[in-house]
């Protein structure tokens, strides 16, 4: 009887912990929806649940800490960091759109770093969940670190510009694709007007 | 009636056919290393040992959480080399069955270092990973029908929260979602569907179906006579979502992490004794327990003769 008690109890405690953090997760996933405020509660009482201590080590090391929904309740759109680097003799330049680690295999991880961009979002589309300035800030060193690291392979060549865009994927019955700036150095690389795609 | 300690007891503790348990570790540590390869040639350049100013930048990141390869690198002195050759000595130890628990527990730490810790490059499957890594730590044969039952369990949350967000969402419904999922590359895709001018209704049509098969799969899959349905439906999704989204790695364990979970156990040609009997087989007598839970006899005592019964 000992046995089964504490095999169900341990049982709960180590599911009861994905189990808070994708109903905090669903919550989110009905504010982004429905636009109702009223989520907003809850999200914050189960969040501070899900800081204590001994549960955030325990889910965070077991993998356990985490959302499953995945692709919801929107597939999110591409963030994309554009670099141009100029070759200083003859100044022909390039535009750039990843480092070159990122182009096959390691195109899912630099996918998974690309998403933290969200966090350059304008306040109306963050739903919620809105970056405080010193996450921004720090996003938005990491995109210029990681414009500058797009020259790895380009010995020579001096970083001219970059820019954050998030690009809205054509819908079903759409042909264009709309781009968002979300922050540019220097001076900005895109056509403000949506470009067709091909 | 029966005793719903009794019902309770024999859920945790069915004798089940482990050898799910017995591939876990192996396969793991192969999709592990296949995972962590096509990032040797630039590590460097990857993890910003490159620049000293990268370095400390990605130890700040603001979710960061325990001891990363930067903390490693920066306060320790550690060659990025170095750590990345343990995590594949760690994968391989894994593939050879060498320790299991030992070299589980190990790469788990090793992995969340690399991965989680900062979570600059972290997706879906560092966490599913790092979950998988846990049961190899935690499996041993006498505990092994409760572990089932935690994967098991797991898996059924995993699904049922996937099918919920999707189910408010509308682009979900409209086929929106999977033609957007489907227009994007994250790794190399193998089909690109996006391509092919497909009719609306087919995208609504995939969209619906992965709704109700997540949503499906914590109920039906407890269910002998659907449960193959589910988990084909599951196996197949899995390898659509490698196929044309290119997340070879997170298919390959999630699929894993399913066989696992719901193929080995009731697989007949893995039992190696009759699994659909309790524990409790005929003509065995129950040991009367003080509080009116029946004991469970020791597997070793049950008789081999027992006729086989199809699982439930």
């Amino acid at each position: 009887m000992m046995r089964t008690v504490a095999t169900l109890v341990i049982l709960l405690v180590h599911l009861g912990v994905p189990v808070l953090y994708n109903v905090q997760g669903f919550l989110q996933s009905l504010h982004i929806v429905k636009q109702d405020d009223a989520t907003l509660g809850p999200i914050a009482r189960i969040q501070r649940v899900g800081a204590v201590r001994p549960l955030a080590a325990y889910g965070r090391l077991t993998g356990l800490a985490t959302g499953y929904g995945f692709f919801s309740p929107h597939v999110a759109s591409p963030f994309t960091i554009q670099a141009v680097a100029c070759a200083a003799p003859d100044r022909l330049c390039d535009t750039l759109v990843r480092p070159h680690w990122a182009y096959g295999s390691g195109g899912v991880r630099y996918r998974a770093f690309t998403n933290g961009l969200r966090n350059l979002l304008p306040p109306h589309l963050q739903h919620g969940q809105q970056a405080d300035s010193l996450t921004a800030r720090y996003w938005r060193a990491l995109a210029g670190r990681m414009a500058g690291r797009m020259l790895a392979d380009r010995p020579g060549s001096r970083l001219a510009a970059w820019q954050v865009y998030v690009a809205a994927l054509p819908g079903l019955n759409e042909s264009t694709i709309t781009y968002l700036q979300l922050y540019a150095d220097a001076k900005p690389l895109l056509d403000p007007e949506p470009m067709a795609i091909p | 009636m029966r005793n719903p300690c009794s019902i309770l007891n024999r859920w945790l503790f069915r004798d089940f056919p482990l050898q799910g348990f017995a591939l876990l570790p192996r396969a793991l540590g192969t999709i592990l290393l296949f995972a962590f390869m096509p990032l040797l040639d630039d590590l460097d350049e990857v993890f910003g040992v490159a620049g000293e100013t990268d370095r400390e930048l990605f130890r700040l990141h603001p979710d960061g959480w325990g001891y990363s390869v930067y903390d490693a690198t920066v306060l320790a002195g550690l060659s990025l080399k170095g750590l990345a050759a343990v995590y594949l000595v760690l994968c391989a130890s894994l593939m050879a069955g060498w320790q299991v628990r030992w070299m589980a527990l190990a790469l788990l730490l090793s992995h969340h270092a690399f991965f989680v810790a900062t979570p600059l490059y972290t997706y879906g499957f560092d966490h599913f990973a790092l979950s998988a890594l846990y049961y190899c730590a935690l499996y041993s044969p006498r505990w092994g029908t409760p572990l089932l039952r935690s994967v098991q369990l797991h898996l059924c949350i995993v699904y049922l929260f996937a099918g919920l967000n999707k189910a408010i969402g509308p682009t979900w419904h409209d086929g929106e979602a999977v033609w957007r999922a489907a227009q994007q590359s994250f790794g190399i895709s193998a089909v690109s569907v996006a391509q092919f001018r497909l009719p609306a209704w087919i995208w609504m049509a995939a969209g619906w179906a992965t709704v109700a098969l997540e949503l499906a799969y914590p109920v039906l899959i407890w269910w002998r006579r659907t449960r193959n349905w589910i988990l084909s439906g599951i196996l197949l999704l899995h390898i659509g979502i490698a196929l044309v989204m290119g997340l070879y790695a997170f298919s390959g364990l999630m699929m894993l992490l399913n066989l696992v979970a719901w193929f080995y156990p009731y697989s007949q040609s893995f039992a190696h004794r009759p699994a659909g009997k309790p524990v409790q087989a005929a003509g065995q007598p129950q040991e009367p327990a003080k509080n009116g839970c029946t004991r469970t006899p020791a597997l070793s005592s049950i008789p081999v003769d027992v006729p086989p019964v199809k699982p439930p």
